[in-house]
């Protein structure tokens, strides 16, 4: 009967360590505040990584709904990972795109200013 | 159930547990040394180094993570989890990077942008001051000019001279420079041309037509050269008073354009002259015979 106890002690031990998790509050929120950040700009500069960063947020509520905690949990993680450099990428992207339209009208300027001199 | 048997189910449990959470596949180990790539990659980059030092930080510490998950024998999905983070921080590293060396080259630009602006504006001032300079000097010249030709009409007026529209008309009788029928200048009458000569060296910009006329008497062809001989009498006595040939056109009408009658003694003696025409600047048509004796 001692070994039956401990069966049993050893069973809650592996459903504990691999299955049954507290639901990811906080990482779902934390997913879903970047995942909105990114969205502003990466929808027009970066709009691959904004998608994949957005198919991992409803992946990992899926997860969620389906008492998945874990695998909403990393889903999670993984979501704020791709938004973060969506972001990232998406103000690169503009920048290089001021940059380009600043050097054009510096262009412009300069053979203006040297038309204008004498 | 025999504890034997009981005995092999707890250890096949224990195998379960184990295989499933605890042993790390190659596929962990591959994702790890990926991300391992990533981090070094941005590591190097100079522009990461100078933009986003802090943010690198991070993605070593959510890499060191990875090392240790795999350490402890945390599980191939957990590795792999841990490992797709520190690329997706690693390469977001480089992009923030990227940016922000992007933003700074975005206000040097801004910067150079102005300096073209002021660049310009500095010229057009300057420009308007080097006018402005201009056109007080052409004003200061041209109030010279007039000035220069002001005195010059006053020096003209002491001698006599009349303003006609083709300058100041000096006229000086024939027998005041010359002895009958000669053309050799008189001592007295080389004065008087000096007088006109100095009045031509103050004002370079002048020139002088000398004109010799003759009263009707003896034939045409004669007062003709003679009158000629006379002028360019003149004109050598104002050349060598220090005018400049180029300044001066001489030539003889004989009895033509008389400015009396021929009739009588007086009338014959003032039209036996010398005329000087001194013109305040340079006529398009004082370079010959085309010029035109008053009437």
């Amino acid at each position: 009967m001692k070994l039956m106890a401990t069966a049993a002690a050893l069973v809650t031990v592996a459903l504990a360590g691999c299955g049954s998790n507290p639901p990811p509050v906080a990482e779902m929120s934390a997913a879903r505040t970047l995942v909105g950040q990114a969205q502003s700009e990466a929808t027009l500069y970066a709009p691959d990584l904004l998608h994949a960063a957005q198919a991992k947020l409803a992946g990992a509520q899926i997860a969620l709904d389906n008492g998945d905690n874990e695998q909403a949990r990393l889903l999670a993680e993984k979501a704020q990972a791709d938004a973060r450099l969506a972001w990232a990428s998406a103000e690169h992207q503009r920048t290089l795109q001021a940059v380009a339209d600043l050097d054009k009208s510096l262009e412009t300027l300069k053979q203006e200013a040297n038309r204008r001199s004498p | 159930m025999t504890s034997a048997r009981l005995s092999l189910f707890v250890s096949a449990l224990a195998a379960a547990f184990f295989a499933g959470c605890a042993t790390t596949s190659e596929v962990a180990e591959q994702s790890l040394q990926n991300a391992h790539a990533t981090y070094q990659a941005a590591q190097g980059d100079p522009q990461v180094r100078t933009f986003a030092p802090g943010e690198l930080a991070q993605a070593g510490a959510i890499l060191a993570r990875a090392d240790q998950l795999q350490r402890e024998g945390r599980g191939d999905e957990l590795v792999a989890h841990q490992s797709y983070l520190a690329v997706q921080a690693a390469s977001t590293v480089r992009e923030l990077a990227l940016a922000r060396a992007g933003q700074a080259e975005l206000a040097n630009a801004e910067a150079q942008r102005n300096k073209i602006l002021l660049d310009a504006r500095t010229r057009e001032a300057e420009q308007a001051r080097r006018e402005a300079g201009q056109a007080r000097a052409q004003a200061d010249a041209a109030h010279n000019r007039d000035a220069d030709i002001a005195k010059l009409q006053a020096e003209l007026e002491s001698v006599k001279a009349q303003h006609t529209n083709r300058g100041w008309v000096v006229t000086l009788p024939s027998s005041l420079l010359f002895d009958t029928a000669d053309s050799t200048l008189k001592p007295g009458g080389r004065q008087d041309l000096d007088h006109i000569a100095r009045v031509m060296r103050e004002h370079p910009e002048a020139t002088v037509a000398v004109e010799g006329y003759t009263d009707n008497q003896g034939s045409f062809a004669y007062n003709r050269m003679l009158s000629e001989q006379r002028a360019m009498a003149v004109k050598q006595a104002l050349m060598q008073a220090g005018v400049d040939a180029s300044r001066i056109t001489a030539r003889g009408y004989g009895e033509g354009y008389p400015i009396a009658s021929n009739d009588n003694p007086e009338g014959r003696q003032l039209n036996r002259r010398v005329q000087l025409v001194v013109a305040p600047q340079e006529r398009s048509s004082a370079t010959g015979g085309s010029t035109a004796p008053p009437r």
